[in-house]
């Protein structure tokens, strides 16, 4: 089967369970972490091996925050500071000549790298494979020739005995000329009784007559511009003077074709093990994306999901993180939930409101996060992988326009009952519900005895009854309103508060197995009683149901 | 006072702004650097925007590039820094992304010549400002480039050199009347201490507001003053008091508020800082007339106006008459000729 996320799971679906704002939210600090959180691929069933190794190494550096706080946050602080220089590795690749900003980014993230790999080798425990980074010892050295130990990059006079030659003569010729630029100034000085500036000019009103006369017939000064009533002269260069400043121009020239040869030797050497670095930078993101997993799973108090091969999926106190938040800030709690699947047809069944989709995009995000290698929000999760994840809840827009609601779910089901037997999780809500009752509750039979003999995984939730006899299949019932006090709630109520919160309150969303289908209850009378629905009505549908 | 000494141990951050483009900051910055050279005083040196260059690409006129001494610390885009004839240690990559590539933060280890491109936004100027500072400049001078005089804002600089030239005009009295306005712009007074702190959350919040007598805050639902006159007008009433406005402000914002509001005399405008005023001498003058009063959240610290007597389209003032008339309509401001200023100090 092809690595695929869209095969894993649809975009629609990961969007729909909450799958898609978990990865993009995973805190990686590094853009090397943020590009490994985009390239994340779903480990399948042949990938078991695989996965375990990684929910393992994971489970590492989970321990790991948890008891080396203080480590854990230099190795944070290390990662923290790597930039993403993939534009100057891939010229180095190229072999391009580079710059000296280029020279610093590869200069510095060696020496940022280095002092990560110095903090990984003393953190044993969680120095894993994955993680492991070549040493850069030799290309820091290569870009430190005098040893600084700093990160900053200097076209250093040490790369070259020319370089520090050829510098060494410039800075006297430069000193040369200022001294006699200098003398050259005193001189105009003398003869005129004018100082020019240190740039060498001399800047006169046009209306000083006699001073003009005096700076014109200087032979040491030229006049240099004219303005409307003013006139610059400028200290002429001596032959002394120009021939200094021609053999300066030399050495600057000189100088630009020595450094030039030393940024390409310094190309070629480093360019020798590019691939070390580009393994390197792997292995940072790697780092980067499973230290943000654990930053989630301890966030989330997820737990390590086990992996096996068979075809079932048991969890215990499953919860569904982003409806437990909502659920928080509402001042209410979210009941964790005790699944247990096995490879053929679930059916949920149970009071309206009784969370029966949440449950599905539960067990779905569950069994996904897994196969993402993250942690997993429950007490225990024991996850036998599958190949795909199909999750319908009905209520989304159709892809194809001008298909209906049961039109859409026809569309999408035909496609995954077509590969039902290569090991999937299928989650089907509120199963043929967009129909009328005699031909929906039809197909979700023949849907239900297709399925249960297939390799996946499924779960259907609905209301219809005639469902429960199907033989083979598991029914599960949300405990729903059985136990409530009916009365309170009624009073609740009255007293205007909001209907969404009172049912949260005393709904029971616990799932119990069924074993004796005629006392499976039935809520929707008592809902509609409870909201509040006329006696009248509530009465007479009692009486011909 | 020398200007070197009106700045040294008092401000670590300062910044040199221009009247017009070729009004001589350029020549204001190189003396200023010169002058802390000679002191041994480390500066740091950054821009807004492109600046320092040889060709100014407007006018095509010749300007002078920024000679950096030995330890300076600068910060300009990748690009222009490359083209250096100093010889530059690379200290850091800022995060601030321009046209012409990343700012780079870079120490001086050999003299020469530099061209300047920093940060674009105010927020990452300061940021960068502060980590030359953390780098080792002692002073740090933001060159604000042409037209853009936000490089003032005293929320970025602590105090600010304004330059002056014949450039501004061939008629030197209209380049002082510029001069003295802009003078009279950053000296605008600032509000109540006691309302500074709940203008500021204001301002932060990009919000336009009236404030009435009993001090209750009435918003104004807008995103701009632009072409929102009348809207901000129609608001004031007998009760006002403030009206806080956050952005840059001009002529026609006010012309409508006086259209349709009858007490728009008896309010003071709240603008963030002078560096958010768009207008003219003429039109600041017919709004002081028409009874108009603006107040600024934080006050610009002007420390000294430049001047350059020269304009490089080849005329020039009489560089002692232009001095002293500025001198004399700004008394309580260091004025300073800074072509003149080599033979004054001497």
């Amino acid at each position: 089967m092809q690595r695929d996320n869209n095969v894993f799971i649809d975009s629609r679906t990961k969007k729909s369970i909450g799958l898609d704002e978990i990865i993009n939210n995973l805190p990686t600090l590094t853009d090397y972490g943020a590009i490994a959180k985009m390239n994340m691929i779903p480990y399948i069933k042949e990938d078991m091996g695989e996965l375990k190794i990684a929910l393992e190494d994971l489970s590492d550096i989970v321990k790991f925050a948890e008891l080396s706080k203080r480590r854990m946050n230099e190795i944070k602080g290390a990662l923290h500071i790597i930039k993403d220089i993939r534009g100057s590795i891939k010229r180095l690749k190229r072999r391009e000549i580079l710059n000296e900003v280029e020279f610093f980014e590869l200069k510095s993230q060696f020496m940022e790298i280095e002092k990560l790999r110095n903090l990984l080798m003393a953190s044993k425990e969680i120095y894993l494979e994955r993680f492991k980074l070549n040493s850069s010892k030799l290309e820091i050295e290569l870009l430190d020739p005098e040893k600084t130990g700093t990160k900053t990059f200097y076209m250093y006079d040490a790369f070259s005995v020319d370089l520090s030659e050829i510098r060494k003569t410039k800075s006297k010729i430069e000193k040369n000329i200022s001294i006699i630029k200098e003398k050259l100034r005193e001189e105009v000085f003398d003869v005129t009784g004018l100082m020019p500036s240190k740039s060498g000019e001399i800047r006169i009103n046009s209306s000083k007559k006699s001073e003009i006369e005096k700076l014109k017939s200087c032979d040491k000064i030229v006049l240099s511009s004219e303005y409307f009533s003013a006139l610059v002269f400028r200290v002429k260069n001596n032959k002394d003077l120009k021939a200094m400043i021609n053999e300066l121009d030399d050495l600057v020239i000189q100088e630009e074709k020595e450094e030039f040869k030393i940024r390409k030797i310094l190309v070629e050497k480093l360019s020798r093990n590019v691939e070390k670095f580009e393994k390197n930078i792997v292995a940072v993101g790697e780092l980067d994306l499973f230290i943000a997993k654990s930053i989630y799973a301890m966030a989330i108090k997820a737990v390590k999901p086990s992996i096996d091969n068979d075809i079932f999926i048991e969890i215990e106190k499953g919860r569904h993180v982003s409806t437990e938040n909502a659920l928080k800030s509402k001042g209410s709690q979210f009941t964790p939930i005790d699944i247990s699947l096995k490879k053929g047809v679930t059916l949920i069944t149970g009071a309206n409101m009784g969370g029966k989709t949440v449950n599905l995009k539960m067990v779905s995000l569950i069994v996904a996060l897994a196969q993402y290698a993250m942690f997993v929000p429950a007490e225990s999760a024991r996850i036998g992988l599958v190949n795909f994840v199909y999750l319908s809840v009905g209520d989304e827009q159709s892809d194809k326009q001008g298909l209906s609601t049961f039109g859409a779910e026809i569309f999408n089901l035909k496609e995954v009952i077509s590969k039902s037997d290569e090991t999937g999780l299928i989650l089907i809500d509120e199963i043929a519900r967009g129909t009328n009752p005699t031909e929906g509750q039809a197909i979700a039979k023949a849907i239900i005895k297709y399925l249960k003999n297939k390799n996946s995984v499924t779960i259907i939730t609905s209301h219809f009854d005639g469902l429960y006899t199907i033989e083979g299949v598991k029914h599960l019932q949300v405990k729903g309103l059985s136990d409530a006090d009916i009365a309170q709630m009624k009073s609740d109520v009255l007293k205007n508060e909001q209907y969404e919160v009172i049912f949260e309150k005393y709904m029971d969303y616990r799932l119990e197995e069924v074993k004796n289908v005629d006392l499976v209850p039935r809520d929707a009378l008592l809902v509609a009683e409870i909201m509040g629905l006329c006696k009248e009505i509530i009465d007479d549908a009692d009486k011909m149901k | 006072m020398k200007l070197v000494d009106l700045i040294y141990n008092k401000y670590k951050i300062v910044s040199v702004v221009g009247m017009s483009k070729n009004a001589g900051k350029t020549v204001a910055l190189n003396y200023l650097i010169e002058k802390f050279d000679e002191k041994g005083v480390v500066i740091g040196i950054t821009s807004t925007g492109r600046d320092g260059e040889k060709l100014d690409v407007v006018t095509k006129t010749e300007k002078p590039t920024i000679f950096v001494a030995e330890n300076t610390i600068i910060a300009s885009a990748k690009e222009t820094l490359l083209k250096s004839s100093a010889k530059l240690e690379i200290l850091e990559i800022t995060n601030s992304r321009t046209s012409l590539g990343e700012v780079v933060i870079a120490r001086v280890k050999r003299s020469g010549y530099v061209e300047i491109a920093g940060a674009e936004t105010n927020k990452q100027l300061k940021q960068i400002a502060d980590r030359m500072i953390e780098y080792g400049a002692e002073v740090v001078i933001l060159d604000g480039a042409i037209n853009r005089k936000t490089a003032a804002a005293p929320t970025i600089s602590e105090a600010t050199i304004l330059a002056t030239g014949a450039a501004l005009s061939r008629n030197m009295s209209n380049v002082i009347e510029e001069t003295v306005f802009q003078v009279e712009l950053y000296s605008l007074k600032g509000v109540e201490s006691k309302v500074e702190d709940e203008l500021r959350k204001v301002f932060d919040e990009k919000e336009f507001i009236i404030v009435d007598n009993k001090g209750t805050r009435n918003l104004i639902n807008i995103t701009t003053t632009l072409n929102s006159g009348r809207i901000i007008g129609e608001k004031i009433k007998e009760c006002s008091r403030y009206v806080v406005l956050s952005g840059s402000i001009v002529y026609k914002t006010f012309e409508d508020i006086i259209n349709v509001a009858e007490n728009y005399k008896n309010v003071i405008y709240i603008v963030q800082d002078a560096t958010k005023i768009f207008l003219t001498s003429r039109e600041w003058k017919m709004l002081n007339k028409k009874g108009i009063t603006i107040r600024v959240l934080n006050k610009i610290n002007l420390l000294a106006v430049t001047l350059n007597p020269y304009s490089p389209h080849g005329y020039n003032f009489d560089a002692e008459k232009f001095l002293s008339s500025l001198k004399e309509r700004l008394p309580e401001i260091s004025v300073i000729d800074v072509m003149e200023v080599e033979n004054a100090e001497r």
